[in-house]
């Protein structure tokens, strides 16, 4: 635990001292100002009211603009966290410190996380100034979207670190983990998408294939990110079964990420 | 020959250390899996709505219904873009709030409510399915189905009543197309319970005693009452004791709303005795004291230790120019039910917990003279603190010489016991409750003043049918976060904090940062740490 904590503080200060990170939560800021500016003022130059609910939905989690950042910065953190320090040598360094390969990750993790959750935290910001300026949003819904955010960007993280424990080359760790993303997030649209070509394939030749099909889409949505995320937190809702959903896929792929450094150290 | 030997057993060990850690990877996703589905378990699973007004909650009406689902059912969601442009917009809105509402059934009903998104781009598929659901032509809907039976629920009209509004602004009162009601979760519901359920219940309204008429649609008619029961799923029939016979053995629940004539010594015996076998009665008398004394449903309530009393009750009103409270006009007689005046009884309980009201006309006074045996009668609500019981002639003054005042007047009662002649059980068999409900004034059934008596009814109705779980209000008008129009001014301000200044202050603090890393300053903190 003290490893985890040593290692969390080594990262976020290097994390924050790099201008680098603000310079992407300026980016992303900027982009997420924009989009509301212009949901804002499009509907104000219609005469139509300006819901501020559904504007604060379209930034967290409706827009394409939210699911592109959710791909986007973690692969580009996790790249910095690993690969890079592979690259450098410094990984090396830090692995021969009294340290376990998995409070090594835990930390890296950790600090990833937090710079996730500071660029999402502007939910707060932009909710402040709506109370403040004209009416304040639904407070337990912007909680319940921040944790929700917080915990996707969490996969991500995770997701991307496996990636960047598996390869020496930043640029290849931030494609390979941007690619991986994109995949675990589309993978139950993809899935659909093949069953239901493959439902006329099947209906020809067997009938009908309902029940397999069914079972199969059940099972491709037990790993949609974006409809657990939509299902629950988006809405204001806190589910149990949804914390766990996202707690194990992140513990999961940290696992892994682990499992990969480990076999590197035994592959020499 | 070494050489080789050891490459061998490095080859060998690589494999068995990958072996390793590609088998520990599986079993830790096989974990990982395990968990998820253990953790979405019905019993383990807990939901917490944060919203403000509790939007992603579902009323105890649906959850009851969802809970006794029998089998599962399918909601098939053909929702397109509507052809009418004027309305557009609002269909938009109404089924991307249907599209929400249908996930909480989904995520609520443990698997039994499976939701069916149809690609409308698929024309092929469209088809296909709806060859299954034995339909024909295309309209944004809902179709609920479980087995061979069928609901279809259309947006415009089922799910929503929109208005079209007034679009052009040269003629008068402009105004945009609107939801003018939201109704999805109790079409929905209703759809739910249509096509899983089995018998209906009937309700049996008497006649022929000067009654008020189920199908009478002016003011002091029921047929609000008798839609509203149809919605119910429960099935309405009359019937007239003199031209009927006996009463049907269908019957679930008999009412006698006003009558005016004198109901026949069989008549009484026969409800009399239908209740004590496990009946279910609902009694409103006339307001009028000569109508009620001629029609005997005081000697009808006596063996069940109920009593009409005379007289109307009355309450004081404020005046409206100086805000007194006074009386002498009709208002005293017709007031809301205060919640603080309610009992926690099951029937009102969702009125006194949500701050709800409803209305009493003309109400007599009623009292429980005595307990049942095997049972309970208590009061459902009563008047508020001063009020009178205005005796005829009818002046709607309070008399205190000679009139009964300054208290509360109990307004309606509940009654349930078991019936006192059951032989005993053999095999397992239904065990038979009689539930009674007396309102003061039957004026509370009718069309005049159902719009604010809805839910009242609707509860009165499934309490006296056994039918608890479907107690409840009606849904709250959504959460709509809208910026006010008269602080449109401040729009621009908020603007500038979302697109200039946040990310702004990012781009100093990298600036600053950078600045103090070329000064030696963070950078020899974060190493040093």
């Amino acid at each position: 635990m003290r490893g985890t904590l040593v290692v969390y503080r080594r990262e976020l200060g290097a994390l924050f001292a790099a201008p680098l990170a603000w310079l992407l939560l300026f980016i992303a800021l900027l982009l997420n100002g924009a989009l509301l500016t212009l949901l804002f003022s499009s509907r104000a130059s219609l005469s139509a009211p300006v819901d501020i609910s559904a504007a604060l939905e379209m930034l967290f989690g409706q827009g394409v603009l939210f699911w592109a950042l959710m791909l986007v910065m973690p692969p580009l953190l996790a790249m910095r966290l690993l690969a890079e320090e592979s690259a450098s040598g410094t990984l090396e360094y830090l692995r021969t410190a009294p340290l376990s390969d998995a409070a090594v990750v835990v930390g890296k993790f950790l600090a990833g996380l937090s710079f996730m959750a500071l660029l999402w935290s502007s939910i707060f910001v932009y909710s402040a100034g709506m109370a403040h300026f004209g009416t304040a949003p639904d407070w337990g819904q912007v909680v319940a979207i921040y944790v929700g955010t917080v915990l996707v960007s969490g996969i991500f993280v995770a997701l991307s670190l496996v990636f960047s424990a598996a390869t020496r080359t930043p640029i290849l760790a931030a494609f390979l983990s941007f690619i991986g993303c994109l995949g675990f997030l589309l993978l139950p649209a993809i899935g659909a998408r093949l069953l239901a070509s493959m439902r006329v394939l099947m209906a020809d030749a067997f009938g009908s294939y309902d029940r397999a099909e069914r079972f199969l889409l059940d099972q491709l949505s037990r790993v949609d990110v974006a409809q657990h995320f939509i299902r629950s937190y988006f809405r204001g809702i806190i589910d149990s079964a949804e914390v766990v959903f996202f707690l194990t896929w992140i513990a999961f792929f940290l696992f892994l990420t682990t499992r990969t450094l480990e076999a590197r150290r035994w592959r020499g | 020959m070494a050489r080789m030997n050891s490459r061998g057993q490095g080859r060998l060990a690589r494999a068995g250390i990958g072996f390793q850690v590609w088998s520990s990877a599986v079993l830790a996703l096989a974990a990982v899996l395990m968990i998820n589905w253990l953790a979405a378990r019905p019993g383990v699973r807990q939901r917490f709505d944060l919203t403000a007004t509790a939007q992603n909650t579902l009323s105890t009406a649906t959850m009851g219904v969802l809970k006794s689902l029998p089998g599962e059912v399918t909601i098939d969601v053909f929702f397109r873009e509507p052809d009418e442009p004027v309305l557009a917009q609002v269909s938009l809105q109404a089924m991307a709030r249907t599209g929400r509402l249908l996930g909480l059934y989904r995520d609520l009903s443990n698997g039994q409510v499976r939701i069916r998104q149809n690609d409308m781009e698929n024309t092929a598929l469209i088809q296909e399915r709806q060859r299954q659901l034995h339909l024909r032509g295309i309209e944004p809907c809902l179709v609920v189905s479980s087995g061979d039976a069928r609901e279809v629920l259309r947006v415009n009209g089922d799910l929503a009543v929109f208005d079209p509004g007034q679009p052009d602004p040269r003629l008068p009162n402009p105004r945009p197309p609107s939801i003018q009601e939201y109704r999805a979760e109790y079409a929905i519901t209703q759809a739910l319970l249509k096509v899983t359920r089995g018998e209906e219940l009937a309700v049996y309204f008497t006649t022929g005693h000067g009654e008020l008429a189920i199908p009478e649609t002016g003011e002091f008619g029921l047929d609000k009452l008798h839609g509203l029961l149809m919605d119910e799923g429960l099935r309405v029939g009359q019937w007239n004791p003199t031209e009927d016979g006996p009463l049907p053995e269908d019957c679930a629940c008999l009412s006698i709303l006003r009558p005016t004539d004198p109901l026949s010594d069989e008549t009484i015996e026969a409800i009399v005795r239908y209740v004590e076998s496990g009946g279910r009665l609902v009694v409103g008398p006339s307001s009028d004291d000569a109508e009620l004394e001629r029609s005997r449903l005081n000697e009808l309530l006596a063996p069940f230790q109920l009593e009409i009393g005379e007289g109307m009750v009355c309450q004081l009103v404020r005046d409206p120019t100086t805000g007194r409270p006074t009386d002498g006009s009709r208002e005293v007689a017709q007031f809301p039910i205060n919640p603080a005046n309610m009992t926690r009884h099951s029937l009102v309980e969702p009125f006194r917990s949500s701050g709800r009201t409803f209305y009493m006309n003309g109400a007599h006074p009623v009292r429980v003279t005595g307990q049942p045996p095997q049972g309970v009668s208590s009061p459902l609500f009563t008047s508020e603190l001063y009020s009178w019981v205005d005796l005829p002639p009818y002046d709607l003054r309070a008399n205190e010489s000679t009139e009964a005042h300054s208290r509360k007047f109990e307004l309606a009662l509940a009654s349930q016991f078991r019936p006192a002649d059951l032989s005993p059980a053999g095999a397992l068999e239904e065990d038979p409750e009689a539930r009674i409900v007396l309102v003061g004034s039957a004026f509370a059934f009718t069309n005049v003043i159902f719009d604010a008596n809805y839910d009242f009814l609707r509860n009165l109705y499934n309490w006296v049918l056994d039918r608890e779980y479907r107690l409840s209000m009606s849904p709250r008008r959504p959460d709509l976060r809208i910026w006010p129009t008269e602080k449109l001014d401040e729009l621009p301000a908020m603007n500038r904090l979302a697109w200039l200044w946040t990310p702004l202050f990012c781009l100093l603090m990298g600036a600053l940062f950078a600045f103090l890393r070329s000064r030696g300053g963070p950078r020899s903190a974060s190493t040093s740490s």
